[in-house]
């Protein structure tokens, strides 16, 4: 299922190939292992690194790939998809990238190298609420938003514990920095926190859709396997409607991503609106295949045997983790109230 | 009538294969087939002494010193002599791997047209015609020549007929020996097999082990099984991967075909590239603890059980019965 | 050293496959088109000799429709060097002798020490093309290698390759040029990488017709005379063990004479 809204031959062969990998490398057992023992997969990390992932987005001279935002999104929906709960997001399609526009010298010296290779995690705070950021204890490096202004860390210089997270794969803490460690040699350049909240956003959208496409995908095939009064409960009219109405949204939430993605690329005025667009309807769209998803299995989605359960609690982080909707929604309405030329200024690409 | 030439494959000790009987049976329904094989200096006649077994009266034989060092040259040069002296309507050839080598050669070599993996063949006024089983036998094709001389390769196990004994009467056949880029064979071992259990792909019985028997020992329930029904052992692709058992053994899409009376799966899904190689059985039985397995879809009797526990029992009844 | 393996593109084994009921060629329309995964195989052995000696070349060589291209890109996606795609509707429903006689010409236009390709299709199942081209070609071949390897050096060494298979293992030995077939024993195919993804973009493909390789009278040897579908199988009786299974069973094999 790929869209055609500007999803060029790139962004389909990158998204093939992570899918090929993880059809492959990340099949229920290594998914389901990664819930009951809630650590973090050290090796698929490395494979998937290896891959090239970490540096897609860094540009050749500091050793990545030089790959658009708008190329990746596929890619980032592919690992939505596959269940790998990987702090990808935060490393590859934030820290990198804006280490590379807004560190200083030493700092992309010190961090670019070992992020772009794997050898280091990144997490990061942009977006997450305060102080939490997500696999913030296995990260070798935070980015570190205080004050409006962005913080680059290594590990000696936070420390952190671990909150519940709703999703036992994805695991949260709360970090903690003394103060006296910010300070001009952390901090990344101006421009760097609208940015970067931008990316996050953006990045996280494609995340969910991939994991709303894999709950409708899974809620379809029941659907079709599914029996009741002597018929695939897929036939009846109340539960193809649950699923048009699911698949309606997260059809329209996908080209969203895109948006925001090439809006950030290429440095749009809409950007920071494209991706609280991104967002909501990621967001709405993950509640509504969740909806249905649980309805149409009739509630076993919720027990913990069932797979399904695993792409729902990832869903339900998400949806609320990086703005949730009612978030994203207020802030382009505040943005719009704001804008002396009305909303076509907002959302000239839209 | 028409004469067909038989190509005879020997194994590394001289054994001649058991698919002989299909090409001779084949042969038989376009021509009168005349045996052409290849053997060291001097074992000319206790080859000849063994063909008569499988039907064939007339056997051309080459003396080659090339015969197990060099990889199908002799086979290749054997038949185009013999197709120049008899000018045959057909070469057939067994569709195994050595087999395929020399009529991909022998094909290029005479101009001849080249029917691949048949099951079956008739004549047609001149024409030769060959049938084949497409996709896992889910299309029955034919094909022909025209009037161009036909190689075949043939599927061993194809007619099931068994061969009426003559007595078998050698010329010789002379090839020159000139030195020709070629392969050389430098070690060559038979796989040791037990003689009283069929060969897989002539079997009329087979039974087959998955993923499921879980280790190389647990395959010696499927054997024993294979064993009290007379059948021979075949595996899934995951079983040989497994290493439970070597690849010879594999049926399927990239294994063998097989079209036995009788099919047991035991522990195998039935994923479309396995049942590519056994849905022709005649009658399949399956023993799967999963009841929604895709072997169930095509088998005539499906247990869904424990291998563990049904095959063991099973082999008590049929010992019982006996 | 300089290999070039030989790519199919074929119907995916996991999707329908169908015959065209006029022609009995591969209904190409209806299933899914993938690179055989022999022929993934076939890209991965080559690359393996690619890695141990960085002066090996790997060219991808296929024949086949347009969408053909997608199996050379992903050959070189995984690191090959670059491709020769022959590619002309008149071409379409070659039978083995056309397709040996074209590919063995595509091979004679360029240099090279070993051919690889896989043991068959899994739409053909022939298995005849890579001893075919040997023979037009007048060198050596080795069919069916579970694996081999090469001894000596680039020069004047040998390649090695064992095989097992219908009963026999075998140990074979041949010079150069030449041409193997490998089987699936060979290891499993690397998965593409970001760069070799992006990368196999910029990497040469030539695009050759039968008439750029001289052909004009290409004739089928063979032709279909008749295609006939089987009516598809249908499940029979199945029972749950409940520690009866066994004689169940032994009763149906009763009932049909196999005890
Ligand atoms: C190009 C290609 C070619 C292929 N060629 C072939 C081929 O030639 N031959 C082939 O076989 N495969 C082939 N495959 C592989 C095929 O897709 C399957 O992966 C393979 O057939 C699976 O083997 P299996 O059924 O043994 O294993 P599985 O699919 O893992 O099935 C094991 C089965 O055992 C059952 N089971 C487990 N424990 C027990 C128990 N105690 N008692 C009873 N049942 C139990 C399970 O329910 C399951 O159904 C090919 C694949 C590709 C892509």
């Amino acid at each position: 299922m790929t869209g055609s809204y500007g999803a060029d031959e790139t962004s389909v062969e990158l998204a093939t190939g992570l899918r090929e990998f993880f059809n492959e490398h990340c099949g229920l057992d290594r998914v389901r292992a990664a819930w009951s023992d809630g650590s973090l997969d050290l090796a698929l990390w490395g494979e998937v690194a290896a891959l090239g992932f970490t540096g897609a987005l860094a540009s050749e001279e500091v050793g990545g790939l030089g790959v658009q935002p708008e190329d990746l999104v596929l890619a980032i929906e592919e690992i939505g998809y596959s269940g790998a709960s990987l702090p990808l997001v935060d490393t590859a399609a934030v820290v990198v990238p804006i280490i590379e526009r807004y560190g200083s010298a030493e700092q992309r010296a010190s961090f670019l190298p070992g992020l772009i290779s794997g050898e280091r995690i990144a997490a990061s705070t942009v977006m997450f609420g305060g102080d939490r950021a997500m696999f913030a204890a296995e990260a070798d490096v935070l980015l570190l938003e205080r004050d409006d202004c962005l913080h680059l860390l290594d590990r000696r210089q936070f420390s952190t514990v671990e909150v519940h997270s709703p999703d036992p794969a994805s695991r949260l803490a709360r970090v903690s920095v003394e103060s006296s460690v910010l300070s001009d040699a952390t901090r990344l350049a101006a421009g760097a926190t609208d940015d970067a909240r931008g990316r996050a956003v953006w990045a996280a959208s494609a995340l969910l859709n991939g994991v709303s496409r894999r709950m409708l995908e899974m809620t379809v095939d029941h659907a079709k396997t599914r029996e009741q009064f002597g018929r695939a409960i897929g036939s009846f009219q109340a539960v193809k409607h649950l699923i048009a109405d699911a698949w309606v949204a997260m059809e329209s939430s996908r080209p969203c991503a895109w948006y925001a993605a090439h809006a950030c690329s290429q440095g749009l005025a809409d950007a920071a609106a494209a991706a609280s667009v991104a967002k909501a309807s990621a967001s709405d769209a993950a509640r509504v295949v969740g909806d249905s998803a649980l309805q149409v299995h009739g509630g076993i989605g919720f027990t913990w045997e069932h797979p399904l359960h695993f792409w729902m609690k990832r869903g339900k982080l998400l949806e609320h983790a990086y703005g949730s909707r009612g978030f994203h929604l207020r802030s382009l309405g505040a943005a719009m109230r704001d804008d002396q030329q009305g909303s076509d200024a907002v959302f000239p690409g839209l | 009538m028409t004469t067909v030439l038989v190509s005879i494959e020997l194994t590394p000790s001289g054994d001649v294969r058991p698919g002989l009987a299909d090409l001779v049976a084949h042969a038989r329904s376009i021509g009168s087939p005349v045996g052409v094989v290849t053997v060291a200096p001097g074992d000319s006649a206790s080859v000849t002494e063994r063909l008569g077994a499988f039907g064939l009266a007339e056997v051309l034989v080459a003396e080659s010193a090339a015969v197990g060092a060099a990889d199908a040259e002799p086979r290749v040069r054997a038949l185009v002599a013999a197709a120049a002296a008899r000018n045959p309507t057909a070469v057939l050839i067994a569709n195994t791997v050595r087999g395929r080598d020399v009529a991909a050669r022998v094909a290029v070599r005479l101009d001849a047209g080249l029917l691949l993996d048949i099951v079956g063949l008739h004549a047609e006024g001149k024409r030769v015609v060959g049938e084949h089983s497409v996709f896992g036998g889910a299309y029955l094709t034919a094909s022909t020549a025209g009037d161009r001389m036909t190689v075949a390769t043939v599927r061993e196990g194809s007619t099931g007929e068994q061969p009426s004994p003559v007595t078998a009467s050698a010329s010789a056949l002379e090839i020159d020996d000139t030195t020709v880029p070629t392969a050389v064979i430098t070690e060559a071992t038979e796989h040791a097999r037990r003689s009283e259990r069929p060969e897989l792909r002539t079997a009329e019985r087979v039974v087959s082990g998955g993923r499921a028997v879980g280790s190389a020992e647990g395959f010696e329930l499927v054997e024993r099984l294979a064993d009290a029904l007379g059948a021979a052992v075949g595996a899934s692709r995951a079983a040989v991967d497994a290493g439970y058992i070597s690849q010879d053994h594999q049926v399927g899409q990239t294994g063998v075909s097989v079209s036995p009376e009788l099919y047991i799966a035991l522990g195998i899904s039935g994923a479309i590239q396995h049942r590519a190689g056994m849905q022709t059985a005649k009658t399949i039985v399956a023993v799967n603890k999963d009841e929604t397995a895709p072997i169930f879809e095509i088998a005539d009797f499906g247990v869904v059980g424990d291998i563990f526990t049904v095959v063991p029992a099973l082999i008590a009844e049929v010992e019982a019965r006996r | 050293m300089k290999i070039i393996t030989l790519v199919k593109q074929v119907p995916d084994t996991w999707s329908e496959r169908r015959l065209d009921p006029e022609t009995g060629r591969v209904d190409r329309a209806v299933s899914e088109a993938v690179i055989d995964e022999i022929s993934e195989r076939a890209i991965e052995a080559a690359l393996a000799l690619k890695d141990a000696d960085k002066s090996t070349t790997v060219t991808l060589l296929t024949m086949g429709p347009a969408g053909a291209l997608d199996a050379l890109r992903k050959g070189l996606s995984m690191g090959a060097d670059d491709a020769v795609h022959i590619r002309d509707d008149a071409l379409q429903g070659a039978d083995v002798t056309i397709t040996s006689r074209v590919i063995a010409a595509a091979l004679l236009r360029r240099p090279w020490d070993l051919v690889i390709a896989g043991n068959e299709s899994t739409d053909g199942r022939g298995g005849v093309l890579p001893a075919m081209l040997a023979e037009r070609l007048g060198v050596a071949s080795a069919t069916g290698l579970d694996s081999f390897e090469l001894t000596g050096g680039a020069a004047g060494g040998d390649l090695v390759g064992r095989r097992s298979a219908d009963g026999v293992d075998e140990v074979l030995r041949l010079g150069f040029p030449s041409v193997v077939s490998i089987t699936e024993r060979m290891p499993d195919a690397r998965f593409p990488n970001f760069r070799g993804i992006l990368g196999a973009k910029k990497k040469p493909v030539e695009v050759l017709t039968a008439a750029d390789l001289g052909l004009t009278d290409l004739h089928p040897a063979v032709s279909v005379v008749s295609v006939a579908e089987r009516p598809p199988r249908q499940a029979g009786t199945r029972i749950i063990d409940d520690g009866s299974a066994a004689a169940a069973l032994a009763d149906f094999f009763a009932s049909r004479r196999l005890i």
